[in-house]
């Protein structure tokens, strides 16, 4: 089947994130196929390379990064949310002339079309959210 | 391809983002498929008239209720069973709105080719 997962959720303040990527993980280990995690709302916190959770904590950004990297999967960050709540890459920081880019690798931003592209072309879509 | 896309919007006004990323997302999905909005649980909150937000200094999302139809979004369902969990009458909601029974939605989601997102 082909999966897309939805989050809702930041790193650490709720388990939504956690759950999202354990299920992203069996999915995959499960042989279905991950067409695309989208990170709406909080959950486009879960980009951000600025955050340093202590060492005995999961460090959700370098999880999803690591998962795209193995598993060839896409994780998209819609920009409205990502704006709102100040996760940005290159381009977004230029344009707003920001100090710095914060998107962590393995990670693109893109617009809310692609979570309806991905509620569209997948089996089963499934949403994680505090 | 799902014929259509079922979006519910679950919690209550002001105090949180997604009804705003709700109506956000219902108003792209309606670029590609027929949709629906379903307000459900605290979400119901969202369509009580006679709100004033910018009290708070926050956007008004109920404002863009009234866009939807230009969208092709014609049917804005309230569901009863959440309305009479919270005490709420069906005469102080929002015009526009069809209060919708547990089962109505239940056959909505049994709906084949569609697809369903929830905030």
């Amino acid at each position: 089947m082909r999966f897309a997962v939805v989050v809702h959720g930041p790193p650490f303040t709720h388990q939504a994130s956690l759950s999202a990527w354990h299920f992203s993980r069996a999915v995959l280990a499960a042989g279905h196929r991950l067409q695309r995690v989208f990170f709406y709302h909080d959950g486009v916190h879960n980009a951000s390379s600025f955050a340093r959770p202590p060492q005995d904590e999961p460090d959700m950004a370098g999880n999803w990064s690591a998962l795209a990297a193995e598993h060839d999967v896409e994780l998209v960050v819609c920009i409205a949310s990502a704006l709102r709540r100040g996760i940005l890459d290159e381009g977004e920081a230029a344009r707003y002339r920001q100090p710095a880019a914060n998107l962590a690798s393995g990670f693109s931003i893109s617009g809310l079309g692609q979570l309806i592209d991905a509620a569209l072309n997948a089996d089963r879509i499934v949403t994680f959210a505090p | 391809m799902p014929a259509s896309i079922l979006v519910f919007s679950a919690r209550a006004p002001h105090g949180s983002g997604l009804p705003q990323e709700a109506l956000d997302a219902v108003l792209m999905a309606s670029a590609f498929v027929q949709t629906r909005l379903v307000f459900i649980r605290d979400g119901v909150y969202q369509v009580l008239r006679d709100q004033d937000p910018t009290l708070l200094g926050t956007k008004d999302v109920a404002a863009g209720f009234g866009a939807l139809p230009h969208y092709g979004v014609h049917e804005l369902l309230v569901c009863r069973s959440s309305l009479q969990a919270r005490g709420i009458d069906e005469s102080l909601l929002l015009e526009g709105l069809t209060p919708v029974s547990a089962e109505d939605i239940r056959v909505l989601l049994g709906q084949p080719d569609q697809q369903v997102l929830t905030f």
